[in-house]
């Protein structure tokens, strides 16, 4: 018969290991005198915060799921979740910027890559040397990653990349660009490569930097090749790899949204908390009617509802399990939850909700994004879907 | 040569089944410790150390506050305090499985030294120049261990408080300048200090003096305010070649003397490359 004590050691224990709590008090302290105090000035300006990345780098922070001989700091991916949430409770500018990095580009190097790519490439992403992104959209083509016109011929050793991307986090910031491109268009998914592309490779151009509704530090732009080459050496796994690459990328990189969700929506909510004990109205703080109450209530159920789907995603990833669905669950209710809250804590603000003085209405344009990238709600319900009808 | 955490505290308080920093082997600054790369990690691995790892002792004395706190050299000052916080739980005496009264005593004196900004800023020129190899953390961890604070070598301005010359203006302007080009030379960004800073290096505690040296300096263009901290400025690197320069060229004046004596007591000696 099972006895409790094996509770202990599992996550439905509900309570983080001393490791993984010092870790996000440590981050959370951070993000709350360094990160948080520049928020709205990132915002305003649209100014990419490299300082604060340079602070992630100090910390040791950038390479946190990956191995110590590849300069990483080996830690789980429940660690990684939690701190992608204390840095959206505090900017989300700056936890967009962390979780493409390691999510989006470096994961899949790791996973990928071989021996001489982790070196080579992945020892100075963890270090925080080089910054990451990863470029799968296209002017022509989102959801339908499939579709990709950017197109890589392979000639000897080098594959020319001719095309664009669109929507690159990281944009002009990055250093390494993981590029999924078309060698063959008429196999569809099955003729998509991966590419490492470095800064500075001829033909490699900027678009202008796009003007968001939020994230709005964050350096969004299009990237352009015209007959750029890449060596072959830059290629992570095989040709017609591609999609697979991209796929279970997007996977993992769905719990750092859903993480960012959390963290945008904590982080309004705890605002809103705040408010509601200063503000007065008919001779009373707002926190004492009830309903200010049912909003502040419900929006921490869904929270940590929300926070609870990201955690189960993020410890199945770290059994070793097949976690597409769980992270597609996870991702899709925090970014629901993530809109719904700051817009309610918007409300709670009232006018001065809608004005930059306070920042709930940084919160609720910066929540709008994690219903969009990495896989829009819809194609969350797509791929929740699908699984349920394979039987998975 | 190797700093190795030993098991970990079987109480509360630290962080448990890790130990800082697996990577104990490499001893090189700045890698993680209780900070991310530290607990949870795989059991240590320290494959490089051949296995002689002379008992202890002399070999953790050798390392650098930052090497003992096992952080960056960079790192921000939260993450030394959960850094000590995490070793000084595991090696207090009172602990009964891990507690080391002589290592919780170091850890102690490198948390009170690091966790004053002035006191590091003083700490991290008396560490050399060599050890302070711009930018991040590297992944190979830099450094060998060993690398224990050299007093006085070569380019440092604490030598110069030896010397026992006195502060004349336009020393204590070059010292000034000094300090923040080896700042900015680390960080070539944003790299400076505050008066405060200055002050701590420079083991003065008259406020006015300095208060007025860097006033002239700003005025003069040398340097100039960053966020919080004042950064040298092209102009103030010129100004140190210039300083450097003249006494070999011009009659020597009294204070172009003490300047020469500063000079060869190693004082900027070394222009950026």
């Amino acid at each position: 018969m099972q006895t409790t004590t094996s509770l202990k050691d599992s996550p439905l224990s509900f309570k983080l290991t001393e490791d993984q709590t010092l870790i996000r008090d440590m981050v959370r302290e951070i993000s709350e005198n360094e990160f948080a105090p520049k928020a709205a000035e990132v915002d305003q300006k649209h100014r990419f915060p490299r300082e604060n990345w340079e602070l992630l780098a100090a910390s040791d922070l950038c390479g946190l799921p990956f191995p110590e001989e590849y300069g990483g700091a080996g830690l789980d991916h429940l660690t990684y979740a939690l701190v992608v949430e204390e840095l959206a409770k505090a900017c989300a500018t700056t936890s967009v910027m962390y979780s493409a990095h390691v999510s989006l580009t470096a994961t899949p190097v790791y996973e990928f890559g071989n021996e001489e790519q982790r070196e080579r490439i992945l020892k100075p992403m963890c270090s925080g040397e080089k910054m990451g992104a990863f470029c799968l959209s296209e002017p022509g083509t989102g959801s339908d990653s499939a579709a990709a016109t950017c197109m890589a011929e392979l000639k000897g050793d080098t594959f020319i990349l001719n095309g664009s991307k669109n929507w690159i986090t990281n944009g002009i910031e990055a250093d390494w660009y993981l590029v999924i491109a078309q060698t063959d268009s008429s196999k569809r998914h099955k003729g998509l490569v991966a590419l490492m592309v470095e800064k500075g490779s001829e033909g490699f151009t900027f678009g202008k930097l796009e003007d968001k509704l939020g994230i709005r530090g964050s350096s969004t732009c299009q990237i352009m090749f015209d007959n750029t080459p890449v060596p072959k050496a830059n290629m992570l796994a095989e040709i017609g790899d591609g999609f697979k690459v991209a796929m279970s990328t997007l996977d993992g990189g769905r719990i750092g949204i859903a993480a960012q969700a959390v963290g945008i929506a904590q982080g309004a909510w705890n605002h809103a908390l705040k408010y509601t004990k200063e503000r007065q109205a008919f001779g009373k703080y707002i926190g004492e009617f009830q309903a200010i109450r049912h909003m502040l209530a419900e929006m921490q159920t869904e929270i940590d509802a929300a926070r609870l789907l990201t955690h189960h995603a993020s410890v199945a990833q770290d059994r070793g399990e097949k976690f597409s669905r769980e992270a597609a669950h996870a991702k899709l209710y925090a970014a629901e939850v993530a809109m719904r809250s700051t817009v309610k804590c918007v409300q709670i603000f009232g006018g001065y909700g809608y004005v930059s003085e306070y920042p709930v209405e940084r919160y609720m344009r910066d929540a709008k994004i994690t219903e969009i990238y990495e896989g829009t709600s819809e194609i969350q319900r797509l791929v929740i879907a699908s699984s349920l009808l394979k039987g998975n | 040569m190797n700093w190795q955490p030993p098991p970990p505290p079987p109480r509360p308080g630290g962080p448990g089944p890790g130990q800082p920093g697996g990577q104990g082997g490499q001893g090189g600054m700045g890698q993680r410790p209780p900070g991310p790369g530290g607990p949870g990690v795989q059991q240590q691995q320290q494959p490089q150390q051949p296995q002689q790892q002379a008992p202890g002792e002399r070999d953790w004395r050798e390392l650098n506050y930052y090497q003992l706190l096992q952080v960056n050299r960079e790192a921000h000052s939260t993450i030394i305090r959960y850094a000590y916080r995490f070793l000084a739980a595991m090696y207090h005496p009172d602990n009964s499985e891990t507690g080391d009264a002589e290592k919780f005593r170091v850890i102690t004196e490198a948390w009170r030294t690091l966790s004053d900004e002035g006191k590091r800023a003083a700490y991290d020129m008396s560490l050399g120049a060599e050890e302070a190899q711009p930018g991040h953390p590297r992944p190979g961890g830099g450094a060998a261990p060993g690398g224990a604070p050299r007093q006085g070598g070569g380019l440092n301005i604490p030598k110069i408080v030896k010397t026992g010359v006195s502060w004349e203006e336009i020393e204590l302007r070059l010292a000034i300048l000094q300090i923040l080009l080896e700042a900015r030379r680390k960080k070539p960004k944003t790299g400076g200090a505050s008066a405060k800073m200055i002050m701590d290096v420079l083991q003065l505690n008259d406020v006015e003096v300095v208060e007025y040296a860097l006033w002239y300096l700003r005025e003069k263009g040398h340097i100039e305010p960053g966020e919080r901290l004042f950064m040298i400025t092209a102009n103030g690197v010129d100004y140190i070649v210039d300083q450097l320069n003249k006494p070999a060229s011009m009659g020597e004046t009294e204070t172009e003397k003490k300047v020469k004596k500063v000079v060869e007591g190693g004082v900027p000696a070394v222009i950026p490359r």
